[in-house]
């Protein structure tokens, strides 16, 4: 492993591609966010939590969004929003977590370890030149950014970020000195290998951290972002974008979509955040003129019932997901699920597109990787979902 | 088997008394409230309050996401309608305690007072927090300590017919009495296992009938009932898993006719002692699912179909660690199931009996013929 | 006791953090005082002590009384508290090997019931293990035995039976994993009862002989109307289960690098003592090899957590508050127990440490033992700090490297945390400079547990 450093020490490297991933965790309610208003049999199975026709923001005379998702719509008129209907797999599986691991893996009939994001690193730096490839703002590396001997950095917040940050001052200093001293591979250690990893690694970890840390320094935005964490976590990616220290990949998560109960209070809370979070985020790179750079996936690990449960809806399959960014070619792709109950699997929406193609479009039009081993398989693409980076 | 403990004081039949006799009935099993669910539903229930106008304040411990601190919860609900109004929740110095807040972590146990005040312990914060059922905080007092007032993991708090408070000290095995805004009246235990001392006490009552006080002696497996100056009066059970044994107990509630009952939590039972402290009944749970738990089974036919399946459905009815136990002026017994998310709720049936109507004990010399 | 019999306090050290968990000095000290066959036998016999009184935790922490979440600390709770640290460390081996995993199972009770087996059984003879471990209602369903029927076989469980928990790939045929499966058609799981509306409820096992294929069946050369026990008594006895058996324990117990010699070693004791685990683990305690294979390992996350809190002295007593951020620091540091990635469980050694992991690690050391507060710190530094006049800058870091469990550094690392902290002059430990001088043993303290050296153990 080489040093960190070397190709991005401070210089502006913006000419790649990046794809932020936006993961809604505890399963979004697809139905309660592209509303298929317009199909009677809508308000049938959803009593409660229905969203009326006349709060709906319609996109057309059948489908509209939820009624906080007006700066989504902006997004949408721009032409800078894909939506993706009934993606999922077969034989839904109704745990998050085994599901999250499912689209973290792109693999949803082994259990397998290695993440799709931790190859897509790999592949975009294959001789590890920059420790900052990916980045996952939030708490813990995702399983989708995990892959043996692959570098990933994980990130709670900026301010603050970094190794021994529980020493203060000088004496922080201090022990950072002597932490490089210790780490600094050298030959004659008595286990050299293990001793040398662990030591590379150590420094990779702190160049790493000073790089993230360093990244908010010279960055001046008139977009005012809210305090809450997904806002401050796309505040984060725009500063380390901005800062060009060449991240390809980049996480950020919210959590809360698991509406069993309350739904119609918590998801209006949950896609205004998301929705201002995430127009906040375009308008600041739009700002910059870093709009056309970047692309962003919108997921969540599976759908929700068809039926209501009285206040809230249960685990259900079939979800949808968003590609939002300039250099996306907005619009629907693929057909709603049908909600008549003899096209229904088992009470959910029939998913009808794999998510590996989606991630499959993702990585041949955008990333310009080769999808088939990082989703382990080929799968159809969604044609001209994204248009390259012009270089 | 039951070992009957000689009462420490005589609180025999022919003592002076006003507890009346009574032809017991039994007691009928109502309904079931709350469900397995962080909104609309319970979450770690600790505790219920009981509003003499129907409405019921669960006192909730944990947190939606089971990876997060926990947080003080209560949820308003409607036996009628089985209806679950807003949450309340604590608001500390001007913030409403969110997912996360680690200020309150470790509500215990609560009461409502006459002026529909809910007043509940928070074990970790050594706090009493006052908060209104419009979940407006009136007052978090409580200084941390092993001296007279002060608070060391304060767990049962009880109402006394003054409205004063009666408050729990687990940590360092004492019982304090309160004003309701804190002004310390006075206390009393220790550390032991004699008669009168105990080991981490959980739950408390005020005996309606003659002010005594009832406390579950959790650590020694036994309840404990004590005049209000201290002085130990009785030993109500005993340590073990049998009849009338109690393995742990922590809530403890007296009625309006001296019937102690006793969350035995880790035998999963609720016993029932009279005033002389022997063991008369036991309940085990009788759970149903109530209209919002049928309603969300009916959106998961998965679900549906899986319960088709299941062999022995008697284990869902049953109580997992219930921690406590309270009644309300109509006769019925709550018992928060904490283990089940919910709370079972049963109506006592039994007739106060006129001295005519009964044979006079004093004659009697238990022929056990009849 | 007589100095004749006591042992070498950096040995005991060692001892404990591989069949335990880190312990300070002080507390070596006191098991210094006896032999070391006397210590390996309190921790192979360990019934001999009491279990961990557990209902303090249940009271203290009685949001989890629903079992769903809290098993994880339930189990970090029992390993910092317990006097049998080998039954906890097994346990977790264990866990490793059969890794069945809570993402796929769902099921908090039952993965609940699952790692108390692996503990209950953590010592037993490995065929005895085994048949628990196919009775156990997470690792079926984990393994898909509910879907393995006489008329249509599931090979998930009768494939890993054989390749992950008992011989290794190479030792069997095809032919074998078929009638390895077969013999296991019926055995399955009743239905749980869901989640909804109540909470979960674990699961129990099953034998369905109206769904169990009675019909010849060969296996490694036997040929019978096998059922699942008559297999597990075939593969036990197989060369290749020894070797297997050697190879987990000299990876979990000896060294990141296996040594065939000392699997050999390992090997040899099981097959000797006809599979009885407990047996196996004390001749490799009492194993030359063993006792000389310090600081070859990299603790994983949890042996680095729980060893960690052993020697700041917190979290000993429930109710203090931040139990349950240990289970998901170990989840930050790539250890999520009870969800094992795989069936394969967790790579271990050198791939514990990625920089993400690493600066977790390194992070939750520096801060925990730079907590004055703590009991356990307040009592190394005193001990450092006491009877002492002046001290010099090694002296305090020799001293310091005693307390946290007789560990040692490399010479580079001496080299910089010396020149870094030390002034070049001698120290006044006493009046007014005591504060400053116990500052400086605390830094010391910290810049040790942010080594290279501190990941191994």
């Amino acid at each position: 492993m080489t040093s960190t450093n070397s190709i991005v020490n401070g210089g502006n490297n913006r000419a790649d591609p990046v794809l932020v991933v936006l993961q809604l965790s505890g399963g979004n309610d697809v139905l309660n966010t592209v509303v298929p208003y317009g199909d009677g049999l809508y308000y049938d199975f959803r009593s409660t939590t229905g969203i009326a026709e006349d709060q709906v923001i319609h996109l057309d005379d059948h489908f509209g969004l939820h009624p906080e998702m007006g700066p989504i719509k902006d997004l949408w008129d721009r032409g800078d929003v894909a939506i993706l209907n009934g993606i999922g797999y077969p034989e839904p599986d109704r745990s998050h977590f085994r599901s999250m691991d499912i689209w973290h893996t792109a693999e949803p009939e082994k259990i397998i370890s290695d993440g799709w994001l931790g190859k897509v690193i790999r592949d975009l730096d294959p001789d590890k030149h920059n420790v900052c490839t990916g980045v996952s703002f939030g708490t813990g590396l995702p399983r989708a950014m995990y892959l043996s001997g692959t570098p990933a950095m994980s990130v709670a917040q900026l301010e603050g970020y970094g190794l021994l940050t529980s020493m203060a001052g000088e004496k922080q200093r201090r022990a950072l000195n002597a932490f490089t001293r210790m780490y600094t591979p050298e030959e004659i250690d008595e286990q050299s290998t293990l001793m040398d990893h662990i030591g590379q690694t150590g420094l990779d970890a702190m160049a790493g951290a000073d790089m993230l840390r360093a990244a908010p320094d010279h960055y001046t935005s008139t977009v005012e972002y809210a305090s809450d964490p997904l806002s401050q976590s796309l505040r984060g990616i725009a500063q380390v974008h901005l800062s060009g220290i060449g991240t390809r990949v980049f996480y950020a998560q919210i959590g809360g979509f698991d509406v069993h109960g309350n739904e119609v209070n918590m998801q209006t809370e949950l896609w205004a955040n998301v929705s201002r979070s995430v127009s906040d985020f375009f308008a600041d790179l739009r700002e910059h003129g870093a709009d056309e750079e970047v692309v962003m996936l919108v997921f969540s690990e599976f759908g929700r019932r068809v039926r209501d449960n009285g206040n809230g809806t249960d685990h259900g399959s079939g979800g949808g997901a968003f590609l939002i960014g300039s250099n996306v070619n907005g619009g629907f792709y693929s057909d709603y699920p049908s909600l008549d109950p003899s096209h229904q699997l088992n009470g959910d929406l029939h998913f009808n597109n794999d998510f590996r193609s989606l991630y499959s479009s993702v990585l041949d039009q955008w990333l310009q990787l080769n999808p088939s081993p990082i989703v382990n398989g080929t799968f159809d693409q969604f044609e001209h979902i994204v248009s390259p980076l012009a270089s | 088997m039951t070992t009957t403990q000689e009462p420490l004081t005589n609180r025999s039949a022919s003592e002076e008394h006003n507890y009346p006799t009574l032809l017991r009935i039994g007691h009928k099993y109502v309904t079931t409230l709350g469900q397995r669910l962080a909104v609309g539903g319970f979450r770690g229930p600790q505790d219920i309050a009981v509003s003499p106008d129907g409405s019921y304040y669960v006192l909730n411990r944990g947190s939606a996401n089971l990876q997060q601190v926990p947080r003080t919860r209560y949820v308003r609900v409607n036996i009628e309608d089985e209806g679950y109004e807003n949450d309340i929740v604590p608001e500390i110095d001007g913030l409403v305690l969110s997912e996360g807040d680690d200020r309150l972590p470790s509500p215990v146990m609560c009461v409502l007072d006459c002026a529909a005040t809910l007043f509940n312990t928070d074990e970790r914060a050594n706090a009493v927090v006052a908060i209104n059922t419009s979940g407006e905080t009136i007052g978090v007092w409580g200084e941390s300590g092993d001296g007279p007032g002060h608070l060391n993991g304060p767990s049962g708090i009880a109402l006394d017919a003054d409205e004063n408070l009666w408050v729990v000290n687990s940590r360092d095995h004492r019982v304090q009495h309160f004003t309701r805004d804190g002004k310390y009246l006075g206390g009393f235990g220790e550390l032991g296992n004699q008669p009168g001392q105990l080991n981490h006490p959980w739950g408390i009552s005020v005996d309606p009938v003659d002010g005594t006080l009832v406390v579950a002696d959790w650590h020694n497996s036994r309840v404990q009932r004590f005049s209000t100056d201290g002085t130990a009066m009785q030993i109500i059970g005993s340590p073990g898993t049998g009849v009338g044994e109690l393995d742990h107990p922590s809530g403890v509630v007296v009625d309006r006719y001296g019937d102690i009952y006793v969350a035995d939590r880790n035998n999963h039972r609720v016993l029932m002692f009279n005033w002389r402290g022997n063991f008369i009944e036991s309940f085990r749970g009788d759970a149903t699912i109530n209209p919002r738990g049928i309603s969300r089974l009916m959106g998961n036919p998965d679900i549906l179909r899986q319960r088709d399946n299941i062999i022995n459905l008697d284990r869902e009815k049953r109580l997992k660690y219930p921690t406590s136990v309270r009644v309300d002026n109509e006769g019925r017994l709550f018992i928060t199931d904490t283990g089940r998310y919910r709370v079972q709720i049963y109506e006592k049936l039994c007739r106060v009996l006129q001295p005519h109507e009964v044979e006079d004990a004093a004659l009697h010399v238990d022929p056990g013929l009849n | 006791m007589t100095t004749d019999t006591s042992t070498d306090v950096a040995l005991v050290g060692h001892l404990m953090r591989r069949a335990g968990f880190a312990l300070p000095a002080h507390e070596l000290e006191r098991l210094a005082e006896k032999s070391y066959e006397g210590l390996v036998d309190d921790l192979v016999d360990f019934e001999k002590f009491d279990p961990v009184e557990m209902h303090f935790l249940e009271r203290y922490h009685s949001e989890f009384a629903d079992g769903e979440g809290w098993t994880p600390l339930r189990i970090m709770y029992r390993m910092i508290n317990s006097k049998r640290p080998l039954q906890e460390k097994m346990a977790l081996m264990w866990h490793g090997v059969f890794a069945t995993g809570s993402a796929k199972v769902t099921n908090g009770p039952m993965m609940s019931q699952h790692y108390e087996m692996l503990r209950e059984f953590a010592v037993d003879n490995f065929a005895e293990i085994l048949k628990r471990l196919s009775r156990d209602p997470a690792m079926l369903f984990w393994l898909d035995q509910q879907t393995n029927h006489a008329t249509a076989v599931n090979e998930n469980w009768g494939r890993e039976l054989l390749e992950l928990f008992s011989m290794g790939v190479g030792n069997y045929t095809e032919e074998d994993v078929r009638d390895c499966a077969r013999a296991y058609t019926g055995w399955t799981i009743d239905q749980v009862i869901p989640r909804y509306p109540f909470g979960q409820q674990g699961g129990s096992f099953v034998y369905r002989n109206d769904d169990h294929d009675d019909g010849e069946k060969s296996f490694l050369g036997h040929n019978g109307d096998f059922n699942g026990d008559d297999i597990v008594d075939i593969i036990v006895d197989h060369p290749a289960t020894a070797q297997f058996v050697g190879r987990e324990i000299h990876n979990f117990f000896v060294s990141d690098q296996p040594v065939q010699s000392e699997i050999d070693a390992i090997a040899g004791a099981f097959t000797a003592n006809g599979g009885d685990i407990r047996e196996v683990m004390r001749t490799l305690f009492n194993s030359d090899f063993f006792k000389e294979a310090k600081f070859t390992r990299v603790r994983n996350p949890v042996e680095f957590i729980v060893g960690t809190v052993h020697l700041t002295d917190e979290l000993r007593d429930p109710y203090e508050y931040g139990l349950h951020e240990l289970p998901q620091k170990s989840t930050l540091m790539g250890q999520q127990l009870l969800n094992p990635p795989t069936v394969e469980g967790w790579h271990t050694g050198k791939e514990w440490i990625d920089s993400a992991l690493l600066m977790e690690r390194v992070n939750f050391a520096v801060e925990r033992i730079g907590n004055q507060d703590a009991p356990g710190v307040e009592k190394m530094v005193d001990r450092v700090a006491s009877g002492r006049e002046w001290i010099e800058p090694a002296e305090i870091l020799d001293a310091a490297l005693y307390e946290l469990g007789a560990l040692e550094l490399g010479s580079k690392s001496r080299t910089a945390l010396l020149d870094e902290v030390g002034t070049n002059n001698p120290l006044r430990c006493d009046g007014a400079n005591r504060k400053q001088y116990e500052a400086a043993i605390l830094e010391t303290f910290q810049l040790i547990t942010a080594s290279r050296e501190y990941q191994l153990g």
